[in-house]
């Protein structure tokens, strides 16, 4: 990884991070950390302020209170664009692609965007065509996350699980030091849960990223997890290796025992 | 290397030089007022190509286009008055300049927070205000207009073309429009074209792959902003006349008009609406009082029945002859 900086600096990093809505106090005095080449999970129940926090981590929404730091620089008010030309990348809950593009047209922006910090040989700014460098890449990214042969299908035509593909190929391309995945296996069947884990855990490795993701289903998390955080109403109840939060008798009682997923 | 996701070049460019080959032939066959008629559409091409950019390619929605149209008309107007010895082109060039300038302090306010229809509202009300400031400013005429505007004659170098005479300004007219309408399809299928497609299908999930939402909301302003400008400019000469009423909103409704009657789409949609509507504006002047009727059914019934505008409402067609051998299309406009 390019300066990595002392060791001991995690690579993201939420202090007391405060985040209120009108009506209900979101996240309280969250504090996160994230070491580089970790996987972290955050589990919590429905309700718990997974996707607020997750808002915060990516920028999409700024904390009311606390601060987000990236390297050890604070980052709290950066807009989400140049947290991703940092070296964010993130997928939503529910996948978010340009529907009326194709596969391929999909990945082509999110590669452009990539290129737009390098020398002017893979980009094009003058020409319409795109570079062959990039086209090459859309290939590339397609072929990784296995869409190659849907390349030119509309997005919005893609099935659900496709869709969670084609996001993830965008967000690679970008080339991110962290990824930021939204509950990646919401409402996919287990097959398509299981393949999507494999394919997570192929790209982490293949890439050397850090992952951060929100899921219900415990079977992805202590298949994919290195380390794990608990939210509930807003708080932070514990955080620690899939093992020690298992064992947590807290989290035992009011999520594990619950019957929400089984370990 | 070919890809489907390369730009359709030499199609569009054989369309291209098929419509300016026609342009250009229409003084030797057709009458006067039908050359004036065609003339003026194609400023009015270039008008709606421009505010498609923004719309079809961005997503913005501007109910005061013609402002910009009218503030570029004027403003040459002024400079070759002011200017006599000017070369007529830098007058053009600054017109559109002007354009953007303009454009990108006005969008560095508006389009900070606003969008959607606050965005279109706030548009308007800068129409509104260019075109009280036309109505009531002295040096510029006031409601009596801008009158002289004179066609200029060309420096060349080594010759000079004097567009006063015969057809030439009109033949002028055809090739700077076709210009200016090749500078909007070059954005369109440009890098910066498809983040603004992007933009357009979702702007959050534009943001989070890196590409800067808001300055590029603001570079399709400024670039359609200084391309109305430019064809503006080119107006005042043409009509010999520029009164207020060029930034009237009925005047920033025509882009929108083109657009949703021709398919907001496709590069080709304005060109296709803005022709339609010259037609049937032509082919309906001497009903008076008949023919805004007869234009709103038409518009109407177009538009209820392809969503798409006509050129969306064939590519529906041709898909379902087609079907089920192509399902999926590539879709990289």
């Amino acid at each position: 990884m390019s300066g990595a900086g002392t060791p001991t600096v995690p690579l993201l990093e939420a202090r007391r991070v405060v985040k209120d809505y009108p009506s209900v106090k979101v996240l309280k005095d969250v504090d996160l950390s994230v070491a580089e080449g970790d996987t972290l999970a955050v589990i919590g129940p429905n309700g718990a302020g997974k996707t607020t926090l997750f808002k915060v981590l990516s920028g999409e929404v700024f904390a009311d209170s606390g601060s987000v730091l990236f390297r050890g620089a604070d980052v709290t008010r950066m807009p989400e664009w140049k947290r991703v030309r940092a070296g964010f990348g993130r997928s939503f809950q529910v996948a978010r692609v340009f529907k009326d593009l194709s596969a391929a047209a999909n990945v082509l922006v999110a590669v452009e965007a990539a290129f737009r910090n390098m020398p002017p040989g893979p980009r094009k700014l003058l020409a319409c065509d795109p570079a062959r460098a990039a086209l090459e890449r859309v290939d590339e990214a397609l072929d990784e996350v296995g869409l190659s042969a849907r390349s030119r299908v509309e997005a919005k035509l893609l099935s659900h699980g496709d869709k969670k593909r084609l996001e993830l190929a965008m967000s690679l391309v970008l080339r991110p030091t962290i990824l930021l995945l939204d509950e990646p296996t919401a409402g996919m069947s287990p097959a398509d849960r299981k393949s999507s884990v494999d394919l997570i855990a192929a790209v982490k490795t293949r890439h050397g990223m850090t992952v951060v993701l929100t899921e219900h289903d415990m079977g992805v998390v202590f298949d994919l997890a290195s380390h794990v955080a608990v939210l509930h109403h807003g708080e932070m109840i514990a955080t620690g290796s899939p093992a020690e939060v298992r064992e947590n008798p807290l989290v035992r009682k009011i999520y594990l025992g619950s019957g929400a997923g089984h370990a | 290397m070919r890809s489907p996701l390369s730009a359709p070049i030499a199609r569009d460019a054989a369309i291209a030089l098929v419509i300016v080959a026609v342009l250009l032939a229409m003084p030797l066959v057709a009458p006067k007022g039908l050359v004036f008629v065609v003339g003026t559409l194609a400023l009015h091409i270039v008008f709606g190509l421009s505010w498609n950019l923004m719309f079809g390619q961005t997503g913005l929605v501007s109910f005061g286009h013609a402002s910009f149209f009218a503030i570029g008309g004027y403003f040459y107007a002024l400079v070759a008055r002011s200017f006599p010895d000017l070369h007529p082109l830098l007058g053009f060039a600054g017109a559109g300049a002007f354009g953007v300038v303009l454009a990108i302090v006005i969008g560095l306010i508006a389009l900070r927070r606003s969008l959607g229809v606050y965005f279109a509202i706030l548009t308007l009300a800068l129409s509104q205000i260019v075109y009280l400031f036309l109505s009531s400013f002295t040096p510029l005429g006031r409601e009596d207009g801008f009158t002289g505007i004179r066609r200029p004659v060309l420096d060349m170098g080594l010759f000079e073309i004097d567009l006063a005479r015969g057809d030439n300004y009109y033949l002028f007219i055809v090739l700077f429009s076709t210009l200016l309408c090749a500078v909007v399809w070059w954005v369109r299928h440009s890098q910066t074209g498809r983040a603004l497609r992007a933009i357009q299908q979702d702007p959050e999930r534009a943001a989070f792959l890196g590409i800067n939402v808001a300055g590029n909301r603001l570079l399709a302003f400024a670039i359609a902003s200084g391309v109305t400008a430019v064809a503006g400019a080119l107006y005042g000469p043409w009509l010999q006349l520029l009164t207020p009423d060029v930034a009237h909103w009925t005047l920033s409704a025509r882009p929108i008009l083109y657009s949703l009657l021709g398919g907001v789409s496709s590069f080709w949609g304005p060109v296709v609406g803005a022709a339609g509507f010259a037609i049937l504006e032509y082919g309906t002047r001497t009903l008076h009082g008949f023919s805004e009727i007869i234009i709103g059914s038409i518009l109407l019934a177009v538009v209820l029945l392809f969503p798409g505008g006509i050129l969306g409402g064939l590519d529906a067609l041709r898909r379902r002859s087609a079907a089920p051998a192509r399902t999926a299309k590539e879709t990289v406009r």
